[in-house]
């Protein structure tokens, strides 16, 4: 459940920040929703890269399927990749990004108290 | 430790994001800032569109004076409907930049040589080179004019407006894809880019001269050899507007003295960067009798590189007492090309030798005192400063003299500080086209025209006329200095003043037809004039074929149709080999034992109709036939090792025809071969060998489509760097010396017919589409109807929102 929130959070913090600042937006969202909702830090990397994934993947596959690849296959052919490879590199590229943006915010607020013991 | 964990963390997440924030330099190739450029929601991905107008409703624009609507028909011109002038010019302004911005401005900084602000030191060259021979002096002093000039102004000025209202309107994630790609954003714009605009035509259009190489011919060759085989009237031309019943030249001429310009001989090795030779255009009119309607009926096409975007833009302008409809300069106010209720205009490249050299003598080491008109002048020295992306700010420094600025020098391209050349061009002047063009915009009849063009300076046009009350006309109009024969034809001497542009031809005598006997107007970048016109007229590359074609064809052509002239215009019967195929094949009956493939390859040429179609093997053979004949006959000049001027094809034609004995047919190379039959025989050997060796490269069809394989080039697209944004591989009909010239990467740029009759009736087409964003559909969905001679009609809407209409913006102040 804690984890569902953070992503959910970091879906949304992630779109209203694309509103107003460039990409790096998505690693302060994750940033920001650690600080918020604490995890270890394996599963606030995890949630990071893919609530991003999912939204950048997501968000590159819906305009490539809706303009029927008219850009990403010209964009695709200049980096001498398909489509759907495009669209897995911006989805990691985004992923990545949430994902450090989510990991810094949680070493800055800490593990949760129940994982000391481990 | 912990503490140190997290900042290792929260620097390598920093890191990563100011690493994906900016352009690199990977290995000699650029990378985009890979965040901003793959982020779904501002990146390159908001940069495509299923939409043909993912265009605002509603805008604003806060210096308009009244509303403004924009109806767009099906074919995504822009028809725009205001309630005076400056509001027409806003809105095409921001129309404009809307479809083209980045192409408008990446022209500007080609113009202005500031390329290597953008692509960095790779661009340093060109840059220089634009600076130093003068691009910003013809464009400050235009400026200027324009800027005193009641009319002009406040145009250029509004249209700055308009497009800095689209500027200003502007985030990241709209901005235009190759700003992302290239990492950079748009500047504000200004009237003075406007001139740019204007100036960067100037230089595509007058920016070929041969002065030097002819200087380098002439010591080779002599005299008399020389002008045997560089005549300035060779036979069978036929000029734009010929002496005679119609054109007696009855005017006061001015006089100019003779046989005082001083040529230096001094052999050059400079390589100078040249537009393409086959810039130029056709056009023609035809007068109400001759066509089937009783109406005159106009034609041009424009022969431009083919780039995408597109140079051209279509667009109405419809303010009261204004309605005009045509294709535009991205950057341009008003309509270059086009129509209003009762006119049609457009044009062609007029030749003239407008650069002409002088070579400079400084007396100092210092290179700044140089000997002029008996003693000692100083040159003034000016300091370019190139900003280099990703480098330091490189200087230049330029001596302008008396003639011009010092372009080739000891620290550009020559090397030896004796030699200095300085360049005159009539880009150097003010030029005031765009008064001309603003003026025709509202022409009602031949007057009006003839009152507009007054202001025509540079570049040098056939500006082609027909009205709906039946004239028709052509003014070969510019600013022609008045040049004493052979005046800049080579290299002269700086230190004399005689060889200096003194006095200009009045424009009321340059060469016109004006409704002639024979129903017709027409030009083809040939010979404007013949020897009976009282100037000495000189250029070095005038057009011997396509016009042929034309006054051929026009001469027997009556009850015309709109049908036939966009026939003509897409015509490919190649002159050359109307000249000459014949000839070869009959010299080819002379000759002994022909057999085998070189038989097979005689018949398909002979039973070729000598057009340059596609699905054909047949051009192929004769363009490499020519060619090998041509490097055979003139393979003395290739073995130069300095630049000359080479022959003519046309000449070439005439020589071949002529000349049965003569020094350039003894061949050096070949040994054996001394005869004109022998040559033109081991040249066809010479053909089939590279044809089959050309047809063995790969497994696609061996024609004359894949032979040109014609392509249209993204501007930024150098050497296939962005390839996906041009489009490659169209297989078009057409050669340079037939009247659909399209070549492999020039040709057609545009095309248009119109019909004067009441309403004018007209069509049009060009080799792109409406919009610059290759994530658009009308990127380029215009090239496969060009390709096919498809049309699309340019109709004159009466009121917005008709029933054609597609899409509609509003314009407001607020």
């Amino acid at each position: 459940m804690q984890h569902f929130l953070k992503f959910l959070l970091i879906l949304i913090l992630a779109w209203l920040s694309s509103l107003i600042v460039p990409f790096w937006g998505v690693a302060v969202a994750g940033f920001v929703a650690s600080l918020i909702v604490r995890s270890s830090y394996l599963s606030s990397f995890l949630i990071g890269f893919i609530a991003i994934f999912i939204l950048w993947g997501s968000m590159a596959f819906y305009i490539d399927t809706e303009t029927s690849s008219i850009l990403t296959d010209r964009v695709g052919a200049i980096l001498t990749v398909d489509p759907p490879i495009l669209i897995l590199i911006t989805a990691l590229l985004g992923g990545l990004t949430g994902g450090l943006g989510s990991l810094s915010g949680s070493l800055v607020r800490g593990k949760p108290p129940s994982e000391e013991y481990y | 430790m912990k503490i140190v964990r997290t900042v290792i963390v929260l620097l390598i997440t920093i890191a990563w994001c100011v690493f994906l924030s900016n352009r690199w330099v990977i290995g000699g190739s650029p990378v985009p800032p890979l965040g901003k450029f793959l982020d779904p929601f501002n990146g390159f991905w908001q940069n495509a569109s299923s939409e043909n107008y993912p265009y605002s409703g509603e805008v604003n624009i806060p210096e308009l004076a009244d509303s403004v609507t924009v109806s767009y028909d099906v074919y995504g011109i822009p028809h725009v409907f205001a309630q005076n002038v400056p509001d027409l010019m806003r809105v095409q302004g921001y129309l404009v930049a809307q479809h083209r911005l980045w192409q408008m401005e990446f022209q500007t900084h080609a113009a202005a040589g500031r390329v290597s602000e953008i692509i960095g030191p790779n661009g340093l060259n060109f840059d220089r080179l634009q600076r130093r021979k003068g691009m910003l002096l013809g464009a400050d002093k235009s400026m200027e004019k324009y800027m005193q000039d009641p009319e002009t102004a406040p145009l250029i000025t509004a249209y700055a407006e308009g497009v800095n209202a689209y500027i200003n309107s502007l985030s990241y994630s709209d901005l235009p894809v190759e700003y992302k790609l290239l990492a950079y954003e748009p500047e504000a714009w200004t009237a003075y880019k406007t001139a740019l605009i204007l100036q960067y035509m100037i230089d595509e259009l007058t920016g070929f001269d041969e002065d030097l190489e002819n200087t380098n011919a002439l010591a080779w060759l002599g005299k008399e050899e020389f002008d045997f085989l560089f005549p300035e009237y060779p036979q069978g031309i036929q000029p734009v507007a010929p002496t005679g019943s119609d054109n007696g030249w009855d005017f006061d001429v001015l006089e100019s003295p003779e046989d005082s310009i001083t040529f230096v001989s001094d052999k050059t090795n400079i390589r100078m960067p040249k537009p393409d030779p086959d810039n130029g255009s056709n056009n023609w009119a035809v007068a109400g009798r001759k066509t089937a309607s009783g109406d005159p009926i106009l034609a041009n096409d424009t022969h431009l590189g083919l780039n995408l975007p597109s140079l051209w833009i279509l667009m109405q302008l419809k303010a009261p007492g204004y309605n005009v409809l045509g294709f535009t300069f991205a950057g341009q106010p008003g309509i270059t090309i086009g129509f209003n209720e009762s006119n049609a205009w457009a044009f062609t490249n007029g030749p003239r030798d407008h650069r002409d050299w002088y070579q400079i003598r400084f007396i100092d080491e210092a290179r700044i005192n140089y000997a002029y008109n008996g003693s000692i002048t100083e040159a003034e020295l000016s300091v370019e400063e190139f900003e280099i992306r990703g480098e330091d700010t490189f200087y230049d420094t330029i001596r302008h003299t008396v003639h011009g600025p010092v372009v080739y020098d000891e620290s550009y391209q020559t090397g030896n500080p004796k030699k200095n050349y300085a360049l005159r061009w009539i880009g150097h002047d003010a030029s005031m086209v765009l008064k001309t063009i603003l003026d025709l915009n509202q022409s009602k009849n031949y007057d009006d025209y003839l009152e507009a063009i007054q202001y025509w300076d540079a570049p040098p046009q056939n500006i082609i006329f027909a009205s709906k009350n039946g004239d028709i006309a052509i003014w070969n109009q510019g600013h022609f200095p008045l040049k004493q024969k052979g005046q800049g034809k080579f290299l002269m001497e700086g230190e004399n003043p005689a060889n200096e542009w003194n006095t200009y031809i009045p424009k009321d005598q340059s060469p016109f037809q004006h409704n002639p006997d024979r129903g017709y107007v027409s030009s083809a970048n040939q010979h404007s004039v013949d020897q009976e016109y009282p100037y000495w007229v000189y250029d070095s590359r005038y057009e011997y074929h396509r016009n042929r074609v034309i006054n051929n064809q026009l001469d027997t052509m009556t009850n015309i149709t709109v049908k036939d002239m966009m026939d003509l215009h897409n015509q490919s019967l190649g002159m050359k080999a109307v000249d000459l195929l014949p000839f070869f094949l009959a010299t080819m009956d002379s000759v002994n034992n022909v057999s085998g493939r070189k038989k097979e390859v005689l018949d398909e040429l002979a039973d070729w109709d000598m057009h340059y179609d596609v699905e054909e093997v047949a051009p192929v053979y004769f363009n490499m036939w020519f060619d090998q004949v041509y490097r055979l006959l003139w393979d003395e000049f290739i073995a130069m090792e300095v630049p000359v001027a080479y022959p003519t094809s046309y000449f070439t034609t005439l020589f071949l025809k002529d000349t049965t004995a003569h020094v350039f047919l003894q061949n050096n190379s070949l040994e054996g071969t001394e005869t004109r039959a022998e040559l033109i025989s081991t040249a066809l050997d010479s053909a089939i060998a590279s044809f089959d060796d050309w047809a063995a490269r790969d497994e696609l069809d061996d024609n004359w489509g894949y032979y040109k394989d014609t392509y249209v080039r993204h501007l930024a697209d150098l050497g296939g760097s962005l390839a996906p944004f041009s489009r490659y591989h169209v297989m078009v009909n057409g050669e340079s010396d037939a009247i659909n010239s399209t070549k492999r990467n020039h040709g057609p740029s545009q095309r248009m017919v119109v019909q004067l009759s009441d309403p004018p009736q007209a069509w049009g087409i060009y080799p792109g589409g409406q919009s610059g964003n290759p994530g658009s559909p009308l990127y380029e969905n215009m090239i496969d109807m060009w390709r096919d001679g498809e049309y699309i009609p340019l109709e004159l809407m009466r009121r917005p929102g008709n029933d054609q209409t597609v899409f509609t913006q509003k314009f407001t102040a607020d």
